[in-house]
């Protein structure tokens, strides 16, 4: 088990090239061009905030900077938590599909397990994003007083959620590190689901944050509540029948 | 031993029988008196309007007007758009002409006005205000119009009049936003007479020099800079003086949130924006908000006696 990937993408495409005479399946081109997808990921993920500051240098941030600073940021750590939130539903939903169109494969051509190794990078992008949202206003809004932050955060429950949800993404971000989720075990996976308590904090923060006629934060709030229910639904059984692989697996543990 | 004994009872004491019997008369006597003489403190506090009041005398003269693109470009107008910036696209489509506006309610002579006749009919000054938005940005806005004293006085409100009612217009035809039921449309305002006469109200009817752009509230609006920015409703067809205090919008449907009042006071929390400071529109930095807007010297002795932190 030195190198399970190299292994493995050896076996699918001895596979293929004896049982078949068709062209190796997106998904296999895909899990074959890993490191491809994880660049073409991490700068996806870090071009709104090179575009933020290029906008903010150049002026080109609308009549009111300030504001778009700060919505745009909140907004790109929604977004990005939503892709991170993601990750798992689509993992199962792509194994299941690629069983049921390509069943003659075997399972080894439904195998979608790298897509969870994006998670991490998308994961810490969260963190990032969050702490940009965080900074800006810190500096531009509030200007470091501290007495302020601590009234404002009283008087206003949308700022209440916002800092216990910027709270509880700092342990999960000092617990990224491999050697660190090794160590804890299945602790860090029962760490990790407080990014659920995350995510609707997240929502709630933005709704609170809105003013009354803004439909933006429903939609957000929308697929928030579609993925939190799909976890509901695959913890309980509902609808998703609870797979025998529970979609848990993190190849980063299993690489010793 | 202390003993006291009680005090003698004279001629003094006692009440005039005449006087006995007649109490309730007294009392009635009394109240009425009192009454009309608060009402005469309260109605219709302007016999004649103030003098136009120069920059300086409010402390302008250090401000810089914000641009007419940014002032022409963000606007809070919900008959539109929630969206600030879309608002100067989508207000393009309002028709402002034929347009009159009707004073009426509680005054000796109703009237309604054409539009030309309004806008020909009373001589405007440049005003530079400073306006605040209760979402927490502000703007320095050179209007042009003239005091709403000025129009109401032709109302001749009776005394009874104690309050003010501005209505916006009503056509979501072409006010899009109109058929969202964010707010119960049409748009409604409201101020106490002693404000709505006090000589810093405005009618604007104009901005930069130019008429009034429709994006900020053409044909004509009301600007109080005092009070936060939704206290000056746009496109307004009906005043109405009136005796009891009018309903008005956001109070309708957020009393918490937005007071009758609504002045301009960094003391008096909202849950979303912060109101110690605000967002000058053109500087990313926040400054602190001053009380009124910085119009405390012309306008505090109106709330002498109103404690501003129930009466928000």
């Amino acid at each position: 088990m030195a190198m399970p990937n190299k292994s493995r993408t050896s076996t699918r495409t001895s596979t293929s090239a004896h049982t078949t005479r068709h062209p190796p399946p997106l998904a296999a081109w895909l899990k074959g061009h890993y490191r491809l997808i994880w660049w073409f990921f991490f700068l996806g993920a870090l071009f709104p905030a090179v575009a933020m500051i290029v906008r903010t240098t150049t002026d080109q941030l609308g009549v009111n900077p300030l504001q778009a600073l700060e919505q745009q940021t909140g907004k790109w750590t929604l977004i990005l938590l939503i892709v991170t939130l993601t990750i798992t539903p689509l993992r199962r939903s792509l194994s299941y599909l690629s069983k049921l169109l390509h069943s003659r494969y075997g399972k080894r051509l439904s195998d979608w397990n790298w897509v969870i190794r994006l998670r991490r990078m998308l994961g810490l992008y969260v963190f990032f994003y969050a702490c940009l949202h965080l900074g800006v206003f810190l500096h531009f809004d509030i200007s470091w007083d501290w007495t302020l932050l601590n009234q404002e955060v009283q008087e206003k429950p949308y700022l209440l959620a916002g800092s216990v949800c910027f709270l509880l993404l700092i342990p999960l971000t000092l617990t990224t590190p491999i050697a660190v989720m090794r160590r804890m075990g299945r602790h860090w996976r029962r760490l990790h689901r407080s990014i659920y308590i995350v995510a609707a904090l997240a929502i709630v923060h933005f709704l609170w944050a809105a003013k009354s006629g803004d439909t933006r934060p429903w939609i957000f709030a929308g697929v928030v509540a579609f993925l939190l229910l799909y976890r509901l639904s695959a913890y309980f059984g509902w609808v998703i029948r609870k797979p025998k692989d529970d979609g848990m697996e993190v190849p980063e543990r299993s690489r010793l | 031993m202390l003993i006291r004994r009680a005090k003698e009872l004279t001629d003094n004491d006692v009440t005039d029988r005449d006087l006995y019997l007649g109490r309730r008369r007294f009392l009635s006597v009394a109240a009425a008196a009192l009454g009309a003489a608060w009402v005469e403190r309260a109605a219709w506090p302007a016999p004649e309007c103030g003098e136009s009041v120069s920059p300086d005398s409010f402390g302008m003269a250090d401000e810089v007007p914000n641009s007419l693109e940014q002032i022409t470009g963000y606007n809070n107008y919900y008959e539109f758009s929630t969206n600030k910036e879309a608002v100067r696209i989508l207000a393009q489509d309002l028709r402002i002409n034929p347009w009159t506006i009707t004073v009426d309610g509680e005054v000796e002579n109703p009237l309604t006005l054409d539009i030309d006749a309004l806008l020909t009919g009373f001589n405007t000054e440049e005003r530079i205000y400073r306006l605040r938005c209760v979402e927490g940005w502000s703007m320095v806005i050179p209007w042009q119009g003239f005091q709403l004293c000025e129009l109401l006085k032709r109302a001749k409100p009776t005394s009874q009049a104690k309050y003010v009612q501005f209505m916006s217009l009503k056509r979501s035809s072409e006010m899009i936003g109109q058929r969202q039921t964010s707010l119960d449309w049409p748009y409604r305002e409201g101020l106490r007479i002693d404000e709505a006469v006090h000589p810093l109200t405005l009618v604007a009817t104009g901005l930069y020099g130019e008429s009034l752009p429709k994006q900020n509230g053409a044909p004509l609006r009301i600007v109080v800079p005092w009070k936060y920015g939704f206290k000056s409703p746009k496109a307004i067809t009906h005043i109405r003086l009136m005796r009891e205090q009018p309903t008005t919008s956001w109070n309708t449907l957020a009393p918490s949130e937005y007071g009758f009042y609504a002045n301009v006071n960094p003391d008096v929390a909202h849950p979303r924006w912060s109101q110690r400071r605000e967002n000058r529109i053109g500087e990313l930095q926040k400054t602190p908000t001053r009380i009124f807007n910085g119009y405390a010297e012309q306008v505090a002795h109106l709330y002498q006696n109103l404690d501003l932190r129930t009466h928000y």
